[in-house]
């Protein structure tokens, strides 16, 4: 299935052999083939790391990127950045660059380097650091040439070879050489290799890779993540060091316990005040209970303050000091929860999870190594085996046991006393994406409208409207209004919002009014009976597509409108009932017209998640404009005589 | 001494403020605490009850003066949404010999349990310093413990600062409520200050004269020291009265202010007071004018040498220059020349300033600089070819507009030259930019030209005559509603400018998924498109592609419904929200026209069309016209739509927005054809 779906995204293309046989690269735009510029804002001309482990607490790596720019998109691909802290030491850094005829034009020194603090933009504090250039050439093209050499302790990240850098950007020769001074017990992971001309020249346990001229890509909607599709090659020791901690483990089981035993065992302290502050709390509560109530007191009595200092990126803070502080970062926090869960004689785990709403990544349940963004926690089941709560520590306001988009269907790891183990994270499928609206609007001979509106939302639906109740009447005067945009002159005229947390259910009870319901056109009052779910974004047309197609989450709308007619008109059309089915979905939607002048709307819309083949891409926008068409099919209404 | 004059900008409001004198550092009331919402802006997340600035001078005989400011703020926190608000992040100003420093950093949480109140300590561990933040700043980091919704939040700080012109503006109004701001600001003699008022809110003002006294020691060497044929050095040292002014601001009950759909820069509107420095007159020495009119203005950026100098060199590109306007002598044709040249030379490297970096030397060589250096290298070439060049000092529109005579409100210059038929604006930092077009970022209110002589006038930046765009669509309706025909959009002056710019890294496939998803109300597709005049900057640039479009009409009970507009024209009003607080700023005047001819269906005819419309905007601020006419089996629409205006005030709002109201709604009218 995987081979299927992406075959032919990108093309390796064939160049003469002459330019393989000299190794002196060519900085001369001219000579780049053509078919690495279509679509390229930048070409990598030669990307080259070799890493020398020395052991399992000294590295030495050199890395050397050579990348013709073709446009000020392309300028953040040269990459001119090295990043740094106390355990690695820079050996050599340098940038050189050449004008589009392949002359020398300007040397950047280590000394010419700008050095700033890695600062994340959440983090009030990091001691990461990292040393930069800014360049901008007087004309396009132009070839940066980058070489760095640094030597490092920590050797729990290797740098990894990522052959394609990005969208937008075309590989002439990319190269990645590893090798050890002493045979050091490690594992690998080959990614996407078979959809490749990746040429593997390792020999033992000396890895070496290539892979030559791979045109660019643009990005498409609705399509996998990048980094999930492209060729890729990483290593993790067995052994190895992590800003200064040392860490071992070559499977999750084991890594997870020496995650436990290293990073987490001893961060779970707590005062005696506050344990039985917390046995008071819990006092006659189930344990699924007692963590509900446990979990709204970290909400209450604590925010999120994100300082990263040395291998406190990956150690929490201890659980006392946040008790103390009230504050701290995803990993602080969740550790907190889990400790104060343990004085409840609750179990818990701390769990360590690639978060991100647009794609769902997995921690990978081959390899064992560092990894992940985001820190959550498990809390298993008594009753039932393998049954997980989750909750995500960091937010301060989703419910308790709902985490959301951010961190919903992945497999993540949880560690464990006795090791780490890889579990996926509840899954919110289809129809549990739920929205129900219900709408009873009175329609005047004028072309107003006035109706009352009751919104409905579960499960990932929840997830995106629940914020609302947290909004500025300005920010809910902009929300409704850019949600309605197809209703012109929309006012609001009251509103009423609902966050059901015990549910999991979001609702709103609006009452809203418009001049502008309907159109007169000669003397007739054309309206849409679908005046409050619209679909009116369809997905872009390609003239070629070439990424697969991925529904990241399928959701169900179901929507009853009733429609009271104005005195004096009369139903002269009525749009005609419809149903859809699709491997997309189905839409169906039906119009009933009743003697007492009333018209009665019911609409059905059922998306469902998965990946198909891009073939599939031109019927699944087919089967959006449809629904899109249908959401706007409209009734005319003619006056009585 | 000078007598420090205030200007008039300041209104003085005398009404009694009872609220301030309750609150002291430390010590909270029940009554802050138990407030769950902000009395006057109830959906306020957070709100600053109090917020003092004490500036004062401080003397030591060993670095001179030091600027010593001390901010005590007090946050009430009323939800989740305001607890980041609690955090302080202070960034320190740092060069290669001094630096700006923190000290004395003091804080308290307060918080309600079971009715009691709490109190928790800003302890070392609450703060962060971090060196070198970048290349200017060193940050100090604040996160107060136990911040809680509900929680009232107290931080105190100094900081001190050697660098003595430097009395940062003093912000009265946020994005949250203010209860209470004060500032007092205690000057010596020897620094003469002006103040300038921004926004809307009325601030009380007060100026109290004061002495103290102050032990200066000087150091003296050389002639005077010279005693018995050994030269000595003297240390002379002095108590002295120093003379000094109290000056004092405050504001109450100052709203919050929130980001509006149309504002330039809603930091223009934004309450605050900028003291600025204009002479200095130590002890001994003459009075030190610094800038206080535009004259000033004008003369000391020209002593500048990254200004003045700069400008005055000639050399580096002289022989280019030669070669260049060799023989020409029509000043229009040398100017032209000139500006392409340099455009083509140099780029732009995304910064900007009223002072060159490198020096236009090395950028000339380099092949790329900053505004300044682009543009006073280009004002000097002007000059050199006998043109009347001079650099006009501009403020961006993110940096604000300058209120007072002043260099540090300018962070941009373009070059003027003062033809026959008036002032011609050039910036070359964009490839695509011809004489009085700018880049947007620099149409902003008023430049200030500056002739080496001292003199100085104001130049409005914004183009005098509206920016075209005429569309011209054809179409033929099929019976199954679709429709295909051609269409040629014609692109003038700024929206030549802006689309010549959006295109020119786009990749050619690229820009036509765009224009067949993006560019109209809904999707086309696109053949056989063509673009003339790309880079031919005289002439408009123009598109002319095919098109096919399925369902363009609305087929109803056997009629056929089409909107005369096709898929273009206005149909959403840009203006939604009820209220407004700001001006509405559109960035330059523009004019949009539609030429639209329908053929219909064979076997269909004409039922109806809307009726033609012409909507005016009082002032001339602007006009829509909707002509239709049918005839036989085909239909012809002429939409013009012109704002000639582009600044329009608050009190006008309701105005527009239902000018535009009735605008999206005879765009959404439709023609009808039946069967014959």
């Amino acid at each position: 299935m995987r081979t299927l779906l992406l075959a032919c995204i990108f093309v390796s293309i064939q160049i003469p052999i002459s330019l393989h046989a000299q190794k002196q690269i060519d900085y001369t735009f001219a000579n780049i083939p053509p078919e690495l510029i279509k679509n390229a804002n930048a070409v990598v001309r030669l990307q080259e790391a070799k890493i020398d482990i020395h052991s399992f607490k000294d590295m030495t790596v050199n890395k050397k990127r050579i990348v013709t720019v073709l446009n000020k998109y392309g300028d953040q691909h040269t990459r001119t950045v090295q990043d740094y802290d106390s355990y690695l030491k820079i050996l050599s850094l340098e940038a050189n660059v050449y004008d589009k005829d392949g002359k020398f034009v300007k040397k950047f020194k280590q000394k010419d380097f700008l050095d700033q603090s890695d600062s994340d933009g959440y983090s009030i504090y990091t001691d990461d650091r990292y040393y930069y250039i800014r360049y901008t050439p007087p004309s396009y093209p132009y070839t940066m040439v980058f070489e760095t050499e640094y030597q490092t302790s920590t050797t729990a990240f290797i740098e990894s070879w990522y052959p394609i850098s990005n969208i937008f950007v075309s590989t002439q020769e990319s190269d990645y050489q590893l090798s050890f001074d002493t045979p050091q017990a490690h594992r690998i992971r080959e990614m996407n290799f078979e959809h490749f001309p990746v040429k593997n020249l390792s020999v033992g346990d000396k890895y070496h890779y290539r892979m030559e001229n791979i045109t660019a890509v643009k990005p498409e909607t609705h399509s996998p993540d990048f980094v999930e599709i492209i060729p890729s090659f990483r290593l993790a020791l067995d052994q190895f060091y992590l800003k200064g901690v040392e860490g071992r483990g070559n499977n999750w089981k084991d890594f997870g316990k020496w995650m436990y035993d290293d990073l987490l065992a001893g961060s779970d302290d707590l005062s005696e005040a506050t344990k039985a502050k917390i046995k008071e709390m819990v006092k006659g509560k189930s344990s699924l209970e007692a963590a509900k109530t446990i979990h709204d007191y970290v909400q209450q009595n604590t925010r999120y303050i994100s300082v990263q200092i040395g291998v406190g990126g990956w150690k929490p803070m201890k659980a006392s000091e946040v008790d103390r502080l009230g504050y701290g970062d995803c990993k602080a926090l969740t550790n907190y929860t889990h400790t104060l869960l343990e004085a409840a004689g609750v179990a818990s785990y701390y769990s360590i999870v690639y978060a991100g709403s647009d794609s769902k990544k997995d921690i990978p349940e081959d390899f064992a190594a560092i990894q992940g963004n985001h820190a959550i926690l498990a809390i298993p089941s008594i009753e039932k085996e393998g049954e997980i709560t989750w909750i995500d520590c960091t937010s301060q306001s989703l419910p308790f046991g709902f985490t959301g988009d951010f961190t919903d269907g992945r497999d993540v790891l949880i560690v464990k006393p006795d090791g780490g183990e890889i579990v996926r994270t509840k899954s919110y499928l289809n129809e549990e994406n739920y929205q129900k609206t219900v709408a009873e609007c009175a329609i005047t001979p004028e072309g107003a409208m006035n109706a009352k509106v009751h919104i409905e939302t579960k499960g990932i639906q929840y997830n995106q409207r629940y914020g609302l109740s947290m909004q500025s009447e300005k920010e809910l005067e902009e929300h409704y209004k850019a949600y309605w945009s197809y209703i012109p002159n929309l006012q609001i005229v009251n509103k009423e919002l609902t966050n059901d947390r015990e549910g999991v259910v979001f609702k709103e009870d609006l009452q809203i009014s418009t001049t502008n319901f309907g159109n007169f056109v000669n003397g007739k009052l054309l309206f849409c009976p679908n005046g409050f779910n619209q679909i009116t974004n369809v997905p872009d047309r390609y003239r070629k597509r070439t990424m697969p197609l991925k529904i990241e989450r399928g959701y169900l709308d179901e929507d009853e409108f009733t429609l009271k007619l104005p005195e004096g008109y009369e139903v002269e059309s009525l749009p005609q009932d419809i149903k859809m089915e699709s491997k997309f979905g189905i839409y169906e939607a039906t119009f009933v017209k009743s003697e007492n002048g009333i018209i009665s709307y019911r609409r059905k819309q059922f998306l469902k998640e998965g990946t198909y083949p891009k073939e599939d891409y031109e019927a699944y926008r087919a089967f959006v404009k449809d629904i899109a068409r249908n959401d706007n099919a409209k009734v005319v209404l003619g006056k009585i005589n | 001494m000078k007598k420090t004059i205030f200007t008039t900008i300041i209104s003085l409001l005398f009404w009694v403020v009872n609220h301030a004198q309750e609150i002291k550092f430390g010590k909270v009331s029940m009554e802050e605490l138990t407030q769950t919402a902000h009395p006057v802006e109830p959906d306020a997340e957070a709100a600053i009850l109090y917020r003092s600035y004490n500036t004062t001078f401080n003397y030591s005989s060993n670095s001179g003066f030091t600027l010593i400011t001390k901010i005590f703020q007090r946050i009430k926190i009323y939800n989740k949404k305001g607890m980041d608000l609690a955090n302080q992040d202070i960034y320190l100003y740092f060069d290669n010999k001094d630096k700006e420093k923190t000290q004395g950093i003091r804080g308290y949480t307060f918080n309600l349990d079971n009715g009691k109140i709490t109190k928790s300590k800003l302890e070392n561990e609450n703060i962060f310093k971090e060196e070198r933040f970048n290349k200017y700043y060193n940050k100090t980091s604040i996160a107060p413990p136990n911040v809680l919704e509900g929680s009232v939040v107290d931080i105190e700080y100094e900081i001190t600062s050697p660098f003595l012109g430097n009395i940062p503006e003093l912000i009265f109004q946020e994005e949250i409520p203010v209860d209470y701001a004060e500032a007092e600001i205690t000057a010596p003699e020897y620094f003469i200050y002006k103040q300038h008022l921004r926004g809307q809110f009325p601030l009380t003002f007060n100026e109290k004269k004061g002495m103290r006294m102050i032990q200066i020691t000087e150091k003296v060497s050389g002639d005077a020291g010279v005693f018995n044929g050994v030269q000595q050095t003297k240390t002379y040292s002095d108590k002295v009265d120093l003379n000094e002014t109290t000056y004092t601001i405050a504001g109450q009950n100052i709203s919050s202010m929130k980001e509006e759909a149309f504002v330039n820069n809603i930091h223009n509107y934004r309450t605050a007071i900028k003291f600025e420095i204009t002479g200095t007159k130590y002890p001994r020495e003459p009075f030190k004018m610094l800038a206080q009119t535009w004259t000033d203005v004008a003369k000391s950026i020209y002593e500048i040498s990254s200004f003045g100098a700069e400008l005055a060199k000639t050399n580096y590109f002289e022989e280019d220059l030669q070669a260049l306007i060799n023989g020409q002598e029509d000043p229009t044709k040398k100017a032209i020349l000139i500006f392409s040249h340099v455009k083509s030379k140099i780029n732009w490297d995304g910064t900007f300033g009223v002072l060159t970096d490198k020096g236009v030397t090395k950028a000339y060589k380099d092949g790329s600089g900053n505004a300044a250096e682009i543009n006073l290298m280009l004002t000097a070439m002007f000059r050199q070819a006998g043109l009347k060049a001079n650099p006009v000092l501009v403020s961006t529109r993110k940096n604000g507009i300058p209120i007072f005579p002043t260099r540090d409100g300018f962070n941009y210059v373009i070059a003027a030259i003062e033809m026959q038929e008036g002032i011609v604006l050039f910036d070359a930092t964009e490839k695509y930019a011809v004489p009085n077009i700018l880049p947007e970022r620099a149409i902003n209110w008023m430049g200030r030209l500056v002739r080496e002589d001292g003199t100085s006038i104001e130049v409005s930046l914004l183009p005098k005559t509206p920016s075209k765009q005429v569309a011209y669509f054809s179409a033929q309706l099929n019976e199954d509603g679709s429709a295909a025909g051609k269409v040629r959009i014609q692109n003038y002056d700024q929206y030549a400018f802006n689309f010549r710019e959006r295109i020119k890294n786009l990749n050619k496939d690229l820009y036509l998924e765009r224009l067949e998803n993006k560019t109209f109300n809904s999707d086309i597709e696109v053949s056989n498109y063509q673009m003339q005049n790309e880079s031919d900057l005289s002439k408009p640039v123009i598109e002319n592609f095919e098109f096919k479009k399925e369902d363009q009409c609305e087929i109803i009970g056997g009629k056929i419904y089409v909107s005369p507009l096709l898929f273009s024209g206005m149909i959403e009003n840009p203006l939604k929200l009820e209220k407004r607080e700001y001006p509405i700023e559109f960035s330059f005047p523009t004019t949009n026209q539609y030429l639209i001819t329908i053929k219909i269906p064979e076997g269909y005819q004409i039922e109806s069309v809307p009726e033609s419309l012409a909507l005016q905007l009082p002032e001339d601020i602007g006009s829509y016209q909707y002509n239709i006419t049918a005839k036989a089996n085909q239909i012809q629409v002429k939409l013009t739509s012109e704002i000639k205006s582009p600044l329009i005030s608050a009190q006008g709002y309701e105005m527009i927005k239902n000018y535009y109201q009735q605008i999206v709604q005879k765009n959404a009218e439709k023609i009808v054809l039946t069967k014959i």
